[in-house]
């Protein structure tokens, strides 16, 4: 049997099985990966991240996947259960760093970590002593792909980051990359941890606060866990300061091990995401598969003649078994083949959507599973369309093929139809809902707001800067600021003067200018906004949310917080700070990640990091005004002009790229379905071409012949769709569990979904057998 | 071979056009009127010409048998005649009405009720019951259902047919086909009826029957016109058209 014979639908087939392999392997192999994570762990069964839990009076006990520096190491001393303690924690990234020749090299993460990473995290050591490097202060380890970017001989050269320039840091070893499917896959430097001092605040050695870092350790094989957590806890009652922590307000406190085993399942965004690209994945090779089978049904009425005549000859049914496997395999293997071809064009968009580069996809990690699916789909559209030639009857030797095996078809027909509506309803829950995480009201405007990350400058520098930017025609406003409202914000007590019992916990911003509350958009409800500071430096004042008055109210009894002082930990007791104003309450963080607490803002602009603006309208050449001033008056900082918008888009990367996979799947599936259906309704015209020239020599217009078509399309398009949307609306709860602040699923919604998959199939009725419809029926009369 | 002309007629199986309430007169007005008809198919390379001019009438109530060798046209003609297909040059009128022109939409109205159709291949749709392929043409004009089921059940009744109603075409002989065939193409009551060679696939005792019960439609005033190689079954005829190369050649009244 010649596997590319004209009307056999080759080409209908290569084209589906090419679809949804593409995107079928790719998200097997995606969801592979995700199980696979952070593989390069050395016995992750015995291996825990310390997670910090506390309680404080009046609140529910919270848990922090970090701790303070201390920790790792006191329990490496203290537990005779713990074979090997490491810790590291991040510093800088996304940005570049100088070396000694002036040449600058962006790198994604450089992290402080301590002599015993390696111990657990298993990677090769290509150049150096690692224990003593990451031993030693002013000394880091790069990963390989960094060095590459250098030329290769990196060894010995001393950089400075742009964020820190003036901080030498020699490099003396050089790392293979971590897989991409780990959390370390965008370390690119390791800083030795008695290098923290540099850089940052010392707390390496603490025991409580400055809880950045991420500790692990590793317990013998034979460890009882019980016995483990009892002893960390009689430790943590020795070592604690138990006395300071109640005089904050700490009732408990102490050290959880969490298993890395299977962690990364345990984040439910993680494990929702997999189990909609498992979906999506089954749907489109299930599709894909099913679509083959269609189109060998459906080309049966060219194809039975030759098969019967074979018979009569003497061909075996074993022959037509194995002509079917083979002629799969080589559609299969035509379809791998374009499927790498797509791959290769769309690397960049498959990283982009993934996080992983396509050889990672296609690695080892993942061989064996795609294989294994692989061999699936050849066998399922190689031993079915087997299974159905050898059941020809030898009479079609001698006359035509009419068996209509329209059941077969609808039915596959009917799966296709159910998957891809099911599938749309989920795209648009998520498009929906990634709509309405960037348009949710967060309390702040920043839809004309670009900022500039000015890490790299001095506070006089800052200051001058955004004085500069102020004065461009283009800029309404600007504000120097510690931090941008999407990130995470530190966390402080705050204490009334005179009383060492701390009232609560509260987001702090540190500092910000008076133009903070304009350039984002604030609403000042009590009180009065900052007075701006004609210098660099900042005043014992504050601006507070209304939530921050509210809990006062409520904690403390103080009524009214404007003109009162409060006492803040970071700054301390020498410093109280004056309430000046209540800003209407605004939202910090993301609707994935959203502060929940008390918010606080210090007037000044000193240890600021950012230049917000507001422009007066966000247009190309605005943003290109702006960068050419900071150009001009600091070439050398690496300033780069943001948009906003873009930052908070950022901040729900994760659901805009499942939202693209599903968008991708949803679109290869249509697609297959499309294929099919174009396939059928066209072997269905060819087969009852007689019929309808009959019916139509009887009196049927055009519109009528096509209402045929339709309406038994429609027959089984119908309950299919609905059965789509069903599961398409549990698919959407389910995808909704993961986001705390959720779009509202509703019918409406979900019935256009329906009508839209519905209008289409319609369309594709329609435009298929239009020809049929139109044409002499005398043409197909003759025929016969 | 030996010409045998019907001799006797037969009761008419079928219904009544005067009868119905339809009314139109006999030997009298124009049913068909063809002026210099031609259809040429062309594909990229090759123009034919099927038909090269084409004058002829058919009287209301007239029995006219289309004959020629293979490829002179006659099917073609028979496809314009029964709004099949548009001419490519000419002019045609139905019953007074210019048709040569009509739109795909407009000759299927115009073909709906006015015309029958029998084929050599009787054309029935096998995943159809001997009643639903009778019923189809009443379906397609839009009559009621109650009234649809009176009126197949009435010409199967006279077609001999009844029996079969649930049946589906391939458990029929050729001969019961074409009943069936003709039963769906008078049941509608059409004006005219055009049968292409309506015995090429039957037998001679089925064949007869088929050409009688033809005879006897156009005995109740069915004009009929009929494409046929058989010089038996154009003796049914009153009168024969020759055709030749596309062309009438000669008019023969029998």
């Amino acid at each position: 049997m010649n596997p590319f014979v004209r009307g056999q639908g080759a080409f209908i087939k290569i084209t589906s099985l090419t679809v949804g392999l593409t995107v079928g392997l790719v998200l097997v192999a995606k969801v592979q990966l995700e199980h696979n994570y952070d593989s390069c762990i050395i016995d992750k069964e015995h291996v825990y991240e310390l997670h910090e839990t506390f309680q404080r009076t009046g609140e529910e006990p919270q848990q922090h996947g970090s701790t303070s520096g201390g920790i790792a190491p006191v329990l490496a001393q203290g537990i005779p259960e713990v074979v090997t303690a490491t810790r590291y924690t991040a510093q800088f990234g996304d940005e570049k760093l100088t070396l000694e020749d002036g040449s600058r090299h962006y790198f994604e993460q450089a992290v402080f970590a301590d002599s015993c990473f390696f111990n657990i995290f298993a990677t090769r050591t290509l150049l150096g002593d690692a224990r003593q490097i990451l031993s030693t202060a002013g000394q880091c380890m790069i990963s390989r792909s960094l060095s590459e970017k250098m030329g290769g001989e990196a060894v010995g050269q001393t950089f400075c980051f742009a964020s820190a320039p003036q901080k030498p840091m020699t490099i003396c070893g050089v790392y293979e990359d971590y897989p991409e499917n780990s959390t370390f896959a965008r370390f690119d430097i390791l800083m030795s941890m008695p290098s923290v001092g540099t850089y940052a605040w010392d707390g390496t050695e603490n025991l409580v606060g400055n809880d950045r870092y991420h500790s692990y350790v590793r317990l013998r094989s034979d460890a009882d866990m019980d016995k483990v957590r009892g002893e960390v806890k009689q430790l943590l009652q020795r070592i604690l300061p138990w006395d300071n922590l109640k005089q904050v307000g700490c009732i408990d406190a102490g050290i959880e091990l969490e298993s890395v085993a299977g962690n990364r399942m345990k984040d439910t965004t993680v494990r929702t995401t997999c189990i909609i690209l498992g979906v999506v994945a089954l749907v489109m090779l299930f599709t894909a598969v099913m679509n083959y089978i269609l189109v060998v049904i459906s080309s049966l009425v060219g194809r039975a003649r030759q098969v019967a005549v074979r018979k009569v000859l003497g061909a075996p049914n074993r022959e037509f078994f194995i002509g079917s496997i083979g002629e799969a395999a080589l559609h299969l293997l035509v379809a791998l083949a374009l499927m790498a071809l797509l791959l290769y064009a769309g690397r960049d968009l498959t990283r982009d959507l993934l996080g992983v580069s396509v050889t990672t996809l296609f690695s080892r990690q993942t061989f064996a599973l795609l294989l294994a699916v692989g061999i699936i789909v050849l066998l399922c559209c190689g031993i079915l369309p087997g299974a159905i030639y050898s059941r020809i009857p030898l009479t079609y030797a001698y006359r035509l093929y009419s068996e209509s095996k329209r059941v077969w078809k609808l039915s596959l027909l009917a799966f296709q139809f159910v998957l891809s509506t099911m599938l749309l309803c989920v795209l648009t829950t998520i498009y929906r809902q990634y709509d309405f995480m960037l348009s949710t009201d967060m309390g702040y405007q920043y839809d004309k707001v670009a900022y500039v990350n000015v890490s790299a400058l001095h506070g006089d520098s800052i200051y001058s800067l955004a004085r500069e930017i102020e004065n461009l025609p283009c800029i309404a406003k600007t504000a120097a600021a510690y931090s941008l409202f999407c990130e995470r914000q530190s966390g402080d007590n705050v204490l009334v003067p005179g009383n060492p019992q701390e009232v609560f916990n509260c987001a702090n911003m540190f500092f910000a200018e008076s133009g903070l509350v304009e350039t984002m958009g604030l609403q000042i409800v009590h009180g009065r906004d900052f007075e701006r500071l004609n210098h660099q430096g900042w005043q014992p004042e504050m601006l507070v949310d209304e939530h921050f008055a509210e809990k006062m109210k409520n904690v403390a009894g103080i009524d009214d917080v404007v003109g009162r002082q409060f006492v803040n930990s970071s700054l301390g007791t020498q410093y109280p700070l004056t309430v000046v104003g209540v800003v209407k309450n605004f939202t910090l963080g993301s609707l994935v990640s959203r502060e929940e607490r008390p918010i606080m803002v210090v007037n000044g602009n000193v240890f600021t990091h950012y230049i917000m603006m507001k422009l007066q309208s966000i247009t190309p050449e605005n943003l290109a005004a702006v960068q050419q001033l900071c150009n001009r008056l600091y070439p050398d900082a690496e300033l780069n002009v943001k948009l906003y918008s873009n930052e908070m888009a950022d901040q729900y990367q994760e659901t805009q790229h499942t939202r693209d996979l599903v968008m991708i799947g949803c679109i290869a599936a249509l697609l297959i379905t499309l294929i099919g259906l174009i396939g059928y309704v066209r072997d269905e015209v060819q087969r009852r071409s007689r019929e309808l020239a009959i019916r139509k020599v009887v009196g049927a217009t055009v519109g009528e012949v096509q209402l045929l078509f339709g309406r038994s399309i429609a027959l089984i398009a119908l309950p299919s769709i609905v059965v789509g949307m069903a599961l398409g609306w549990y698919l959407s709860t389910l995808l909704m569990q993961q986001f705390a602040y959720k779009v509202a699923l509703t019918w409406n919604v979900f019935a256009a979904d329906a009508l839209f998959v519905l209008l289409v199939i319609a369309a594709v009725v329609f435009i298929q057998t239009r020809r049929v419809a139109c044409d002499n029926p005398v043409e197909y009369l003759k025929k016969e | 071979m030996t010409l045998q002309p019907p001799t006797t007629r037969q009761p008419s199986p079928l219904p009544s056009r005067e009868g119905l309430g339809v009314g139109l007169g006999r030997g009298s007005a124009t049913m068909i009127k063809l002026e210099n008809i031609k259809k040429v198919f062309r594909t990229d390379v090759v123009e034919t010409t099927a038909l090269g001019g084409i004058n002829m009438e058919v009287k209301d109530g007239e029995f006219v048998a289309v004959m020629g060798p293979s490829g002179c046209g006659k099917s073609t003609l028979l496809n314009i005649l029964g709004l099949l297909d548009n001419p490519t040059e000419g002019r045609y009128w139905l019953d007074g009405v210019e048709v040569g022109s009509l739109k795909e939409r407009q000759r299927t109205l115009t073909r709906r009720g006015q015309i029958g159709f029998v084929f050599q291949s009787f054309n029935l749709i096998d995943e159809l019951t001997v009643e639903q392929n009778i019923e189809l043409p009443l379906k397609y004009l839009g009559v009621p259902a109650a009234e649809r089921k009176e009126r197949v059940e009435e010409i199967m009744r006279r077609m001999a047919i009844s029996h079969r109603a649930g049946h589906y075409p391939q458990q029929l002989s050729g001969g019961q086909q074409q009943r069936v065939a003709i039963a769906r193409a008078v049941v509608v009551k059409p004006k005219l009826v055009l049968a292409d060679e309506p015995t090429g696939n039957l037998d001679t005792k089925n064949g007869r029957e088929v050409m009688d019960l033809l005879t006897q439609l156009n005995a109740e005033g069915t004009t009929v016109v009929m494409v046929t190689h058989s010089q038996r079954d154009a003796a049914y005829a009153t009168r024969t058209i020759n055709l030749l190369d596309g062309m009438v050649v000669e008019h023969t009244l029998l």
